[in-house]
């Protein structure tokens, strides 16, 4: 049988209880309504894909900067910054600035005061390739020699002996893949090569260095080729023996070589869904080696099961 | 206003070009034309009143070995000397076709622009490199789309009883890699020297006769005799002498001549087609793949005995088991061993040549079977051919144009084969294929 006492004590209890919780939430919201967003992150050169130390970091919203920091050795940071009390979604701009590299922003969507990802990488291009990025053109560029000159003759040398075959398959003059000479692209380790080709944006990414041979005249080539698409791991190695770096010569490339270019090109319009310009990339590389190999007819198998001209090979189906 | 005088100097001058054959040559500046057609302007027809006209470009020189002009003028004039053809232009263009920072139409296509305003029937070009102490010359042709219209198209009636379309076929490669001639740094004089002598007009046929000038820059000149190894020109200044045909194009540089013949007889060919082009030793597996075409074509015209002799084998050279590798026999080029030159052409002519030899067999049959009187157009519009055999010659043509999606020819006639054999669907998609590949350009 309950007694008012006992009855008492239990309404005192669930009163003191009620007040701890209503205490409790006092105390966390102004502490929640207060507490600094925090965005982490990391920035790094596209090329080495090592950390850019010294970066400027800004968080800004509507013209207003709502947060700095500067990276460290490593290329991260961290920005802490108030954006209010509302519990709604908000955008902010990551601005990231260095004098060697391109500036780049980033949109960031906040809700409820956390960021949408843990942690972001962002990359920043060397303002000096800045000229070198390819615009949506599939082909290639052309990076440092050790000579201008060399860099120039094997673009043209590239151009002409490629365009030729792809123009002698009469492919849109929009399709055709063009070659740019980048002096200023200088990768300085062979891991580096793919990193250059994503980027620029360029299918392949050629580049080298001349060795001088006795003779003053003469110089051994090396020429390594790799892509965007991770065929060529290590990149592909072409050296032409003691040539005079002013003659073709020096500039000229196997045809296994162009064939492997043509292959980077043929994944390039296979990435974009172009199967039919992808399927004519490989009939160009095979023409140019007299023959297929098996990573060409692979690539050419997996775009041709892409076209529409599928439909027409089925003997089972109507 | 032009005057009377003018009037009957013009009607003078037409009268003298119909009346005789005409062999003449032009040279133009590649980028004067350029700027025109990029200005809209009207571009004026070269050498008009000559039936056929082609155009030889400079060699690109890009390592200044100075010979560009040089081998155009030798590909040029073996051309108009050695072509048969009874009324010729040659035009010379001079400068470059290599990409550059205004255009990036190059090579084919840039070559493709100027002939195609300019209306010719053929267009040469090439490059030259100094590889070591070798030079290496490329020499190309390729046929505007007009010209393979006219000249170098082929089609296939099926009889009202299979539904009386037409099956087709074009000459592919229409851009040809004619030569790639690699040759010892020291035949540089010899060329220079050899093309020096067919330009200098002299007083009489006879080497050591004096120079009495040059063939002229924007200039027409013509042929107006010949006498042994030796052609008289005059230009249109009034200018007349003569110059050597072969001259001392010798040694390699004969060799380069090779090419020039094979552009010739892509010309005679057009002239009369009883005459099909003739492949030299040293030329490219392009040329190989395109006289080996055109002969299997003209023969489908023939009878059912010539279809299987000639059409048949010849595709099959280029394809599917019996395809020829490596190099070939007669010619020593070399035959590749993949995708034959002109992608899916060859599958296409296979296919035409068995349509074409059934039909003929069950012609000749019924011919035979039937009386006096009986009218042949007739029995050809009733012969049918089992939807079955059809319906199998599409599906490997289909395969064929895994290889080469965009073949108009391939799809057009997949588009007739399937919709005889009651595919309506494949047929529908063929359609569909073509419809997207005119829409696109």
């Amino acid at each position: 049988m309950k007694t008012t006492a006992s009855l008492y004590n239990r309404d005192n209890q669930m009163v003191r209880l009620m007040c701890m919780i209503c205490f409790l939430f006092l105390l966390i919201l102004p502490v929640r309504a207060f507490t600094d967003t925090i965005v982490v992150g990391q920035i790094v050169d596209q090329t080495t894909r090592s950390g850019v130390g010294g970066a400027d970091i800004k968080i800004t919203r509507g013209g207003s900067t709502l947060g700095e920091a500067v990276t460290r050795q490593n290329g991260q940071f961290t920005v802490s910054f108030d954006i209010g009390s509302s519990m709604d979604v908000k955008n902010v701009t990551l601005l990231i600035e260095h004098e060697d590299f391109e500036k780049q922003s980033l949109f960031l969507t906040i809700t409820a005061g956390r960021p949408d990802k843990t942690v972001y990488e962002v990359v920043l291009l060397p303002k000096a390739l800045s000229g070198c990025q390819m615009q949506g053109e599939h082909g290639g560029v052309v990076g440092y020699f050790g000579s201008e000159e060399l860099a120039y003759n094997i673009t043209f040398a590239l151009t002409y002996s490629l365009l030729t075959r792809i123009q002698a398959l009469n492919l849109a003059a929009d399709f055709q893949p063009m070659f740019v000479a980048c002096n200023e692209a200088r990768p300085r380790s062979p891991l580096h090569w793919g990193n250059f080709a994503k980027a620029l944006g360029a299918d392949v990414f050629l580049s080298g260095n001349v060795e001088e041979k006795t003779d003053e005249k003469r110089y051994d080539v090396n020429i390594y080729v790799s892509d965007r698409f991770g065929l060529f791991i290590p990149p592909l190695h072409t050296l032409n023996r003691s040539v005079n770096l002013k003659e073709a010569d020096a500039a000229k490339l196997a045809p296994e070589t162009h064939a492997a270019i043509l292959l980077a090109v043929a994944s390039g319009f296979e990435q974009e869904g172009a199967y039919a310009k992808c399927v004519e990339m490989t009939v160009a590389a095979e023409q140019l080696l007299q023959g297929p190999t098996s990573e060409i007819q692979k690539s050419r198998q997996r775009c041709q099961a892409q076209l529409a001209n599928i439909g027409l090979v089925n003997r089972g189906s109507q | 206003m032009k005057t009377p005088g003018i009037t009957m100097l013009l009607l003078a001058v037409a009268l003298l070009f119909c009346a005789a054959p005409v062999n003449a040559e032009m040279r133009i500046d590649i980028e004067k034309e350029l700027r025109l057609l990029e200005q809209g302007e009207p571009l004026p027809k070269h050498i008009p009143f000559a039936q056929y006209r082609v155009a030889v470009f400079t060699y690109e020189d890009p390592d200044g070995t100075g010979l560009g002009n040089d081998l155009a003028a030798l590909v040029g004039k073996h051309i108009l000397l050695h072509s048969g053809v009874v009324s010729l232009g040659v035009l010379r263009y001079e400068g470059q076709l290599s990409p550059n920072k205004l255009s990036r139409l190059s090579y084919f296509d840039k070559v493709e622009r100027l002939i195609e305003a300019q209306e010719v029937s053929l267009a040469v070009w090439g490059m030259i490199r100094m590889i070591g102490e070798n030079l290496v010359i490329d020499t190309y042709a390729q046929i505007p789309r007009k010209i393979s219209e006219q000249y170098f198209a082929w089609q296939l009636r099926l009889p009202e009883a299979m539904g009386g379309a037409n099956l087709q076929a074009h000459l592919r490669p229409d851009r040809i890699h004619l030569q790639k001639l690699s040759i010892p740094g020291r035949s540089q004089d010899g060329i220079v020297d050899a093309a020096k002598q067919v330009d200098a007009l002299r007083e009489n046929p006879d080497a050591a006769a004096e120079v009495k000038g040059h063939l002229p820059l924007g200039e027409v000149y013509w042929v107006i005799g010949r006498r042994g190894d030796w052609a008289e020109f005059k230009t249109l200044s009034g200018l007349t002498g003569w110059a050597p045909i072969s001259g001392n194009c010798i040694l390699e540089c004969r060799l380069l001549l090779n090419a020039a013949q094979f552009a010739a007889n892509l010309l005679i060919y057009m002239q009369d087609r009883r005459e099909t082009p003739k492949v030299m030793a040293g030329l490219s597996t392009d040329t190989l793949a395109v006289t080996e075409q055109i002969q299997a074509l003209e023969a489908l015209n023939g009878n059912f005995r010539q279809i299987r002799k000639i059409s048949l084998p010849l595709a099959e050279r280029w394809i599917g088991p019996r395809r020829w590798k490596g190099q070939d026999p007669t010619t020593k080029i070399d035959r590749g061993s993949g995708v034959p030159p002109g992608g899916a052409a060859f599958a296409n002519l296979r296919t035409l040549a068995l349509m074409a030899y059934e039909l003929q067999a069950a012609f000749q049959r019924r011919i035979e079977g039937a009386g006096a009187g009986s009218d042949p157009r007739w029995i050809y519009e009733e012969l049918s051919i089992p939807t079955a055999a059809v319906e199998s010659l599409a599906f490997d043509l289909a395969e064929a144009s895994l290889v080469d999606p965009e073949n108009i020819d391939v799809l057009h006639n997949l588009a007739v084969l399937f919709e005889y054999a009651g595919q309506t669907n494949k047929a529908k998609l063929a359609r569909y294929l073509v419809q997207r590949i005119h829409n696109s350009k």
